[in-house]
């Protein structure tokens, strides 16, 4: 149980400190504010440690909480919190909402790591940081073991080196807790905003996602060492927040950094990170100071690729440029999108729901808050559809293995879409009746 | 079933099975720093011989596609494609201390031979 403290403490005191420092406002409840720094701390020490590891300082993964514990006794003010009216309270939703993170942590708490890519990539390069205290020792310099993938973004696993060194221990299922406790805090901080906008349609909303089926897959669940629910849980409070700027124009200082953590995470963090950037841009909320951030984290995961050779990546640069020749094969890459995409085993009816939204939200919205959704579903959902077509792969074989964990990135976006055209569908009828 | 028994440990023998119960032995029976040379002897061996050798770190575990990629010194390449993903020529290894035997069909699956 060492590693559930660490990672109960280290992540929330880290992410404390850093909406402190920031200023970045937190949702209007307890449970919300706890998910909230959890997400914030774990995306502030992964990409302090990847610049370190980068500019080849040594790693001490204690030196991150440490500091913030001085930061948070020194702090002079409150956290700021989300301008938001009082809401109701919705017990039956919350409870439905909740029953199935609470079975998820159990599972974590006894199940061991199942997944295949969590167990050959991701843990063995946590574990390799862990042990060297480096981010470009033997491992990754291909002279011991096999690291497959070599050029991939390392902020989650910095983080579970950082478990695991802290703990002592270098087991897989050291980590386990840090990717089951980022979902369950991305989907607290989606349930918080949901009712905070929505009220009981957004309660129950947050309710029916928590069920989805896709998050108990053993290959990119909530139980697996994938990191395509910490992106989904960066690109969605990074699109919370860039729709609650509406309200609070602090809330954009979340904005820029979130963006940066998702580039710092995954590869297609960065096609995350630029339809947050459309996004805040189509909803007029944009800032220099947005760019920031993401700009720093392209530099500092650039800087890193130079110094480690690549083995097995993926050469996006190359493949890209066979776009023109590959043209044929988008209607074949949207097409296994979608056959995953409504498939029942895996999303229920979820993505048809968003699509019913979205043709709704089309008639009946002209919010700046639609726009973001749009752009938030459509943006990557274009990337993802071209990273399909230019692949060296069957496109079906490569569906079969990362559609439902792409689509899984834009749960939020997806959810606040669902709950949107609802309550415009309610608000309407009511309207109608008076 | 899982929460009945009592560590991690007899769960992953229970979810994995056999080829997990030989990759405790070499864990075993190795030091942390041991060199480990990992002979596929077939290409289905391949899943189990990566699976194993991650469970193996920090033991430095290279892979070789059968003997006589072996007695070259020559590594496994897992993936091949000119276009879009390439491992970086790596070094022939020095010798190993231990040489292991991957063969899903056989019992052991991972069977030390040296």
């Amino acid at each position: 149980m060492k590693e559930l403290v660490v990672t109960l403490a280290v992540f929330p005191l880290i992410g404390a400190a850093t909406a402190s420092l920031l200023r970045i406002p937190l949702p209007p409840s307890r449970l919300a504010q706890l998910a909230l720094v959890f997400l914030l701390g774990a995306g502030t020490n992964g990409s302090i440690l990847f610049l370190a590891g980068t500019l080849g300082v040594p790693l001490w993964f204690f030196a991150i909480p440490v500091a913030s514990i001085i930061a948070l006794a020194l702090r002079r003010r409150s956290f700021d919190t989300l301008s938001a009216a009082p809401a109701r309270r919705h017990i039956a939703a919350t409870v439905v909402f909740a029953l199935p993170l609470v079975v998820l942590l159990f599972a974590a708490a006894v199940m061991p790591a199942r997944d295949y890519d969590g167990r050959v990539t991701w843990l063995p390069k946590a574990r390799a940081i862990a042990i060297d205290g480096a981010i470009d020792g033997p491992f990754f310099q291909g002279e011991r073991g096999l690291n497959l993938h070599n050029h991939y973004p390392l902020l989650v696993p910095l983080n579970a080196a950082t478990v695991m060194k802290l703990s002592g221990d270098t087991r897989n299922e050291t980590a386990r807790w840090l990717y089951v406790l980022t979902a369950v805090a991305a989907f607290i901080v989606l349930q918080r905003m949901l009712v905070m906008w929505f009220g009981a349609l957004g309660a129950w909303t947050a309710a029916a996602v928590a069920w989805l089926p896709v998050l108990t897959s053993i290959e990119g669940g909530a139980l697996a060492a994938y990191n395509d629910l910490t992106l989904t849980a960066f690109f969605g409070v990074a699109i919370l927040y860039v729709i609650a700027s509406g309200d609070d124009p602090q809330a954009l200082h979340a904005v820029g950094l979130f963006a940066a953590f998702a580039v710092l995470a995954k590869n297609e963090g960065l096609a995350l990170a630029i339809a947050i950037v459309i996004a805040a841009g189509a909803a007029r909320r944009w800032k220099w100071t947005t760019l920031a951030p993401i700009v720093g984290a392209i530099a500092i995961l650039s800087w890193w690729k130079t110094q480690v050779p690549a083995a097995y990546d993926e050469q996006y640069g190359v493949l890209i440029r066979t776009l023109p020749a590959s043209l044929h094969r988008i209607g074949s890459a949207m097409r296994a999108i979608a056959s995953h995409a409504v498939d029942f085993s895996e999303w229920g009816v979820f993505w048809i729901a968003v699509a019913i939204a979205v043709a709704i939200g089309a008639f009946r919205e002209r919010s700046a808050r639609f726009a973001v959704l749009l752009v938030a579903l459509f943006a990557p959902l274009g990337a993802y559809v071209l990273a399909l077509t230019v692949t060296s792969w069957s496109i079906d074989e490569l569906a079969n293995v990362a559609a439902n964990r792409l689509l899984s990135q834009l749960i939020v976006p997806g959810a606040c879409v669902i709950a949107m055209a609802a309550t415009s569908l309610v608000r309407r009828d009511s309207s109608a009746a008076r | 079933m899982m929460a009945g028994l009592d560590s991690f440990e007899a769960r992953r023998l229970v979810v994995f099975g056999p080829w997990y119960a030989s990759v405790q032995r070499i864990r075993d029976t190795t030091p942390p720093d041991a060199t480990i040379d990992f002979v596929m002897i077939t290409p289905s061996a391949r899943d189990i011989a990566v699976l194993g050798g991650a469970e193996l770190q920090p033991r430095d575990v290279r892979f070789f596609d059968g003997w006589d990629a072996w007695k070259r010194r020559e590594r496994a390449e897992f993936l091949h494609d000119a276009r879009a993903a390439n491992a970086a020529p790596a070094p022939p290894p020095g010798p190993a201390r231990t040489v292991v035997a991957v063969d899903p069909k056989s019992d052991p699956p991972l069977r030390i031979v040296r």
